[in-house]
């Protein structure tokens, strides 16, 4: 039975396109969660997010089965889905901001898949209005994944105004 | 950061910094004390219960001391009963409950019920942030139970996010549930959480308030 949250590392950024954060996971849990808050510009859109290999490597092969409901306050929800993509669409966001939280199960199990789930509340433009998102994603390799990544799906002037993330272990 | 001052065992040689998860030297008790109120000292059980309020046929269910300073991320667990029909709410306060914001608020959350109803439950502009469920009954067991985090209450400069997932009983008896998102869109510090039924009725039952350090 899980007792409580043990700490294990942050990291942050303002004015990137990415936030990596590298060897979060080891043996020493099966389930983590990770906090996470940002924004991103007037004209950022979908966040994206990635697992990085037992090298720190980022995995971009098509790998990835998602499911998501992106719940819109001032319009219908829309389901996002795909199998076998090339990583996972973790919300949306211009520059309204954004809080959430990750579970992952069993990343560091070599021979286990690794699964995830998703919540967090962001938006559009500053003055805009609430995006919701609540979702799921599998990496369906069974390896060792050592970190995670979060990025901006636009490139070029797409970024993020800031980001922060803080991993725990549940113990 | 190091000093030559006598402290954590050392004397006369650069003393190491210490931060979270790398603490070094010999600590007195005093010494742990300074590093725990600096959060520099590791110490593991980073979900930190914050107050457990009971409630017995009260108006409201209200967190005024929730330590927005210490924390980023607030965990609200809660299963309560309404005095009647009615869907519990959460409203936000700005001046440690003396009174609560009814405006600026947006959500929406996807609701479902073993009837087979399935709908979407939002407003871009409302005076509460979210509901604790949706129609709840007053039978035997017909609660309203679940979860809430909320982001940013402590920030000035951010708005104030809530993510959510709750269970319970609705007025005709049927099981139900929702998940989502809401947002009190100003961004201003956040120091209390009021829990209530929109159309005034009473709540019996537990909330409990936690912060996750470091988050």
């Amino acid at each position: 039975m899980a007792t409580n949250l043990e700490f294990i590392k942050s990291a942050s950024g303002t004015n990137v396109s990415s936030l990596t954060v590298t060897d979060c996971f080891s043996d020493k849990y099966d389930v983590y969660d990770i906090t996470f808050d940002f924004a991103g510009n007037s004209v950022t859109g979908y966040i994206e997010f990635r697992l990085l290999d037992s090298t720190g490597t980022e995995i971009s092969s098509a790998e990835y089965d998602v499911a998501g409901l992106m719940m819109r306050s001032y319009n219908t929800y829309i389901e996002n889905r795909s199998v076998n993509t090339t990583g996972y669409t973790i919300g949306y966001n211009q520059d309204f901001g954004l809080g959430g939280k990750l579970t992952i199960f069993n990343p560091y199990d070599s021979s286990s898949y690794t699964f995830l789930l998703n919540q967090n509340a962001g938006g559009t433009t500053s003055a805009g209005q609430l995006i919701g998102w609540k979702g799921i994603m599998t990496h369906k390799v069974a390896e060792t994944i050592s970190g995670i990544k979060f990025f901006v799906s636009g490139g070029g002037s797409y970024d993020f105004n800031y980001i922060e993330a803080s991993v725990f272990g549940v113990k | 950061m190091s000093d030559k001052s006598n402290k954590y065992g050392y004397v006369g040689v650069d003393i190491p910094a210490q931060s979270f998860g790398s603490n070094k030297g010999v600590f007195n008790p005093a010494e742990i004390n300074d590093l725990v109120a600096n959060n520099q000292w590791t110490t593991f059980g980073q979900l930190e219960l914050i107050e457990t309020k009971t409630a017995s046929a009260s108006s409201a269910v209200n967190f005024v001391d929730i330590k927005e300073n210490i924390y980023n991320v607030h965990f609200l667990t809660y299963s309560l009963i309404p005095s009647a029909d009615d869907t519990g709410v959460i409203r936000f306060s700005n001046n440690n409950g003396t009174s609560w914001i009814a405006s600026s608020y947006q959500y929406t959350q996807q609701f479902g019920n073993s009837a087979g109803a399935f709908s979407n439950l939002d407003a871009t502009s409302i005076n509460f942030l979210a509901r604790l469920g949706n129609s709840t009954g007053t039978g035997t067991n017909e609660l309203t139970a679940g979860y809430y985090y909320f982001y940013n209450l402590g920030d000035s400069t951010k708005k104030n996010f809530a993510t959510m997932h709750t269970t319970g009983t609705d007025t005709s008896s049927n099981y139900q549930m929702t998940f989502g998102s809401a947002v009190y869109s100003v961004a201003e510090i956040v120091n209390g959480i009021s829990l209530f039924c929109y159309s005034g009725n009473t709540l019996t039952g537990t909330a409990s308030l936690y912060g996750i350090r470091y988050s």
